[in-house]
This record gives C-alpha cells, sequence and structure tokens, in this order.
C-alpha cells in the first residue's frame, strides 16, 4: 500500500514544474500548456485525497475542475488565434493592448 | 507491485513534465505533455477513480491535446522559435520555484499527518455497485445545480470562441 504522502509529493513536483513553465515560457502556447499542467497537478491531489480519506467529493471536483480546464481551453485557444491573426505574435510580452 | 507500478507511472510523468517545459520545439512539448497527462490518468486507476481516468483520457488527451495541437498547426512555428525562448529573470524564477519544490517535498509533505481511512472508499464503492455508480449518485443530487451551471459555462465557452473566430472586417466590425 502507496502512502498518501507518495501522491502529494507527485503533485507537489507536477505543479512546481508548471509553475516554473509559466513563468519563464514566452510563447503564449507554452505558457497555455504549462497551465494545464498545474491544473493536471491539482486534480491528482484532489483525487488522492478522495480516495484516502473516503470522501467522494475530490472526485466531483476533479469532474468540474476537467470542465472549467475544457472551457478555458477553448476561450485560450480562440484568443491565441484571434491574436495571431491580427497582430501576428505569440510572444507574452508583446501582450500589452490593455495596458494604459 | 503497485509500489513500482506507480513510482514508473509518476517518474515517467515527473521527467515528461520536465521535457514539457525545457524543449526547445513547440509540439514536442505538447507530445510530452499528452504523456504527463496519460500518466497521471493511469494513477487514477490506482487511486480508484476509474471514471476519472476514462474521462482524464478523452477530455484532456483526446481534445483538449487534440486542439492545442490544431491551434500549433495553424500559427506559424519559424517564428515561434525564436532566439529567445525564456523570460530575461528566468534564472530567479527557476530558484525560487526549485526552493518552493523542495520546501514541499522535504519539509511539508512529510511532516504533514493525515488521518486516512482508505477502506472507506473500497466500502462506499462496493455498496453503490461501482465508481461511476457512486459518483453519479453526488454528481445528480448534491451536486445537481453546479451540474448544470457547468453546461451553462460550456455554453459560454462555445460562444466566446465562435466570437472570437470571426474574421475582423477592415470597418473593424466582425463579419
Amino acid at each position: 500500500m502507496i502512502s498518501l504522502n507518495w501522491y502529494l509529493v507527485v503533485s507537489a513536483l507536477l505543479f512546481c514544474i508548471g509553475l516554473i513553465g509559466v513563468l519563464v515560457k514566452r510563447n503564449v502556447i507554452m505558457v497555455f500548456l504549462c497551465l494545464e499542467l498545474m491544473l493536471n497537478a491539482a486534480n491528482l491531489s484532489l483525487v488522492a485525497f478522495s480516495d484516502y480519506l473516503g470522501n467522494i467529493q475530490g472526485q466531483i471536483f476533479t469532474i468540474f475542475n476537467i470542465t472549467v480546464a475544457a472551457a478555458e481551453a477553448v476561450v485560450g485557444l480562440a484568443i491565441i488565434i484571434s491574436l495571431y491573426r491580427n497582430r501576428a505574435m505569440t510572444n507574452v510580452d508583446d501582450f500589452n493592448l490593455l495596458k494604459w | 507491485m503497485v509500489k513500482l507500478i506507480f513510482i514508473i507511472l509518476a517518474g515517467i510523468g515527473v521527467i515528461a513534465a520536465l521535457m514539457v517545459v525545457s524543449l526547445k520545439n513547440v509540439v514536442h512539448s505538447a507530445f510530452c505533455l499528452i504523456i504527463t497527462l496519460f500518466c497521471v490518468g493511469c494513477i487514477f486507476v490506482l487511486l480508484h477513480a476509474e471514471f476519472l481516468a476514462a474521462t482524464q483520457i478523452l477530455i484532456y488527451v483526446g481534445a483538449i491535446m487534440v486542439l492545442v495541437i490544431f491551434a500549433l498547426m495553424l500559427i506559424d512555428s519559424r517564428e515561434t522559435a525564436n532566439d529567445r525562448r525564456f523570460h530575461h529573470q528566468s534564472q530567479w524564477v527557476i530558484i525560487v520555484g526549485v526552493i518552493l519544490a523542495l520546501e514541499i517535498v522535504i519539509f511539508i509533505i512529510p511532516k504533514s499527518k493525515f488521518i486516512v481511512n482508505p477502506e472507506k472508499m473500497i466500502a462506499q464503492t462496493a455498496e453503490a455497485g461501482g465508481n461511476t455508480q457512486l459518483l453519479a449518485r453526488y454528481l445528480f443530487t448534491d451536486y445537481l445545480f453546479a451540474f448544470e451551471f457547468a453546461s451553462l459555462i460550456i455554453l459560454v465557452a462555445v460562444v466566446a470562441a465562435v466570437f472570437l473566430g470571426k474574421r475582423l472586417s477592415p470597418t473593424g466590425k466582425r463579419e
């Protein structure tokens, strides 16, 4: 039987890798991929807690997490493609349209 | 045996996640992320969440990553492979991120005491007749409002994607 802590360690590692990727990468699609990684790390720890504490609500929350991630992917990619078509840029540092 | 499978899956998942961050080509990173998501889905099976494992493969690997790769094919990858891939302050971010990871993994998680009761979930699952039945029982009773609200969020996302995907006319109006 694996201890709960092992799952949490894997979840924490995935989350930190995703966090570093979001802050370091400059390509907007790479930032997006690392965001998905962070969401997945959170899902992993929710499911691990759900199984070890005997409470199904962690899995229910994971379903909603996946739903929100799918909606976020759709809107995010639409924004990225729209920006690329109108301004031909994919670098996050160039996105300053909303700055005043 | 289960421990060995878990270590293999977790190792492949973490190494693929590191490759997502470190690889130069965005398409390669996307494929490495697919490997990570697949490994996380397999770990869900070890955690007695079979329905979520199937959902993870279907939605993340099957839908979201296909969408991302589609978007990558629409965007010119020659421009995305520019020489300055990393932010100019990236060394500080990496130092802080590694310190954060070590702090969580070495100091916080091993010192935490959780009152675990793994048999409770197995008993609940057996009583309901399976993981999917147990999930459905809660999803369509206690969480029915959240479930309906999630469908509303997806509807809004679809409308937003169709609106944003339209081409701007020269006068600035969306056609």
